[in-house]
């Protein structure tokens, strides 16, 4: 058992200095990951991540060893921004929509790494990060995504693609 | 290509620094936390409330004004008063010497 997660069982026995503790070690990583998925908006991702702790606060009972914590408060994360996302219609969040290649100037210029990200499909974005990035491992995606492996595997694999082709555009 | 897109999107996100945000999360706890004592209080007190609604407290009001002219007139009870007066007067006065009142 991690460190975190012997904290997590502290702080849902009522500890919140336990708690506190989880929040300094893991806001980094959830901030980033949340500012990747909010296409480099810190405000927005800083406003997801509060909530998210919030969230974890709440719901520290039910969490479980099965994973690890930075895994379950990433699943808390990710929902929190796909409910964002939804409520103010910032992506297309369907299945069947196509990576947004709109912007006449952005076709012409070399496209980083983050600015080609920011343009694929949400779901392929942070089974992306998820995987190379944050280093969990499919299955691992799969559960924080909610999804099922197949779709996960697919995002990767359609995810990296049309990076690639933004990436050499 | 393809091993140069894995190594770079395997490339760790940068951390952003903590700058306050700690503190700003927990501040926000400590408030959802004070909300819900309040919430909580106010929960019990209304159900109190009700349960007293309920009560047969007909003959209350007599109870507590015979009890309390019983009280009035009772010398033990007025020395107990008495002396619970003046210790705590005497606590209060040596703790203003200690703290140099």
């Amino acid at each position: 058992m991690s460190d975190s997660d012997r904290l997590a069982q502290s702080a849902a026995q009522g500890n919140v200095a336990a708690f506190a503790e989880l929040v300094r070690l893991h806001q980094g990583k959830l901030r980033a990951f949340l500012r990747r998925m909010a296409r480099g908006d810190a405000a927005l991702a800083d406003d997801l991540a509060q909530e998210t702790f919030l969230k974890a606060f709440r719901k520290i009972g039910q969490f479980r060893s099965e994973g690890t914590f930075a895994s379950w408060l990433t699943q808390i994360g990710y929902s929190r921004y796909l409910m964002h996302a939804r409520k103010h219609k910032l992506e297309p969040l369907d299945e069947a929509s196509e990576p947004s290649r709109e912007t006449e100037g952005a076709l012409h210029a070399k496209l980083d790494l983050e600015a080609a990200l920011a343009r694929i499909h949400p779901a392929k974005r942070a089974a992306l990060t998820l995987c190379f990035a944050e280093g969990y491992s499919h299955e691992e995606a799969a559960k924080i995504m909610n999804i099922p492996l197949g779709t996960l595997k697919s995002h990767v694999l359609r995810g990296r693609e049309e990076v690639r082709e933004l990436l050499s555009a | 290509m393809t091993d140069d897109l894995d190594l770079l999107l395997s490339r760790p996100l940068d951390a952003p620094h903590d700058a306050a945000f700690a503190a700003r999360v927990l501040g926000e706890l400590g408030r959802m936390q004070a909300r819900d004592d309040r919430i909580w209080a106010a929960s019990w007190a209304v159900a109190a409330c009700f349960v007293l609604a309920l009560l047969p407290m007909t003959n209350a009001g007599a109870m507590v004004a015979l009890s309390a002219s019983q009280l009035a007139t009772s010398i033990p009870f007025a020395i107990g008063i008495a002396l619970l007066s003046l210790s705590w007067i005497y606590m209060d006065a040596g703790a203003a010497v200690r703290i140099g009142r």
